[in-house]
């Protein structure tokens, strides 16, 4: 078989691979589910932040708050999006009709708390990935049948 | 893929044909190509998956423009 390989000089070979990373088909929606509460606990703290009487170490713990919030929101969307290219198949639409949509708004959700300070779209946020949690266990229960 | 195809092998690919369900294709897929064996065919999409189950657990649909050839031979 060897000799044949002749043909690799008109047609140069690609690399070809077998899975694209490691295939450890492990998906779980718990990660967003922290990243959105830990929204929620940083918009607490923010909004509760007094300008007035605040020290120095006040201020840190004040940006720091505010970049945990952008940071946990901007791994809740990455989440997200784990779970809906990759765990999600065409054939979860027919379970799902909305799934698109739901995955969308809860995306959008994600950026729309790094933009602001404001707990009803927090605990929006925590609903939408919670609804999404609950997808995922019906989706699963169905693949392991 | 392994027992059909190992790492180190190569293959030639046509794509003349459309993939039927059994045949091993080459597809485009996350900036790669891959190989793997055709379960199932739609109007505008195959379904595949690995021969080897412990390594290549999940199913893929992959659109007829990403095939870019049916296995033919394996040298």
């Amino acid at each position: 078989m060897k000799r044949l390989r002749i043909i690799d000089r008109v047609f140069p070979p690609q690399i070809v691979y077998a899975h694209c990373d490691v295939p450890c088909g492990i998906y779980d929606p718990k990660p967003t589910q922290i990243a959105a509460e830990t929204v929620i606990k940083m918009v607490e703290k923010i909004q509760a932040f007094d300008n007035k009487t605040a020290t120095v170490s006040d201020r840190n713990t004040f940006v720091r708050a505010v970049w945990t919030k952008e940071e946990h929101a901007r791994r809740c969307k990455e989440e997200l999006l784990v779970l809906w290219t990759d765990f999600f198949k065409p054939e979860h639409l027919k379970m799902f009709p909305k799934l698109h949509d739901t995955f969308w708004k809860a995306a959008k959700l994600c950026s729309q708390n790094k933009q602001t300070v404001d707990m009803k779209t927090a605990k929006e946020l925590k609903r939408a990935v919670d609804d999404i949690a609950k997808i995922f266990s019906k989706a699963k229960a169905v693949s392991q049948k | 893929m392994e027992l059909a195809f190992c790492d180190g092998d190569h293959v030639l690919t046509f794509n003349w044909i459309k993939p039927q369900a059994g045949d091993v294709i080459v597809f485009k897929s996350c900036d790669i190509w891959k190989i793997k064996r055709v379960i199932k065919t739609s109007a505008d999409s195959v379904f595949v998956a690995g021969d080897n189950k412990k390594l290549s657990s999940r199913e893929e649909s992959v659109e007829r423009k990403q095939v870019v050839g049916k296995v033919i031979l394996k040298y």
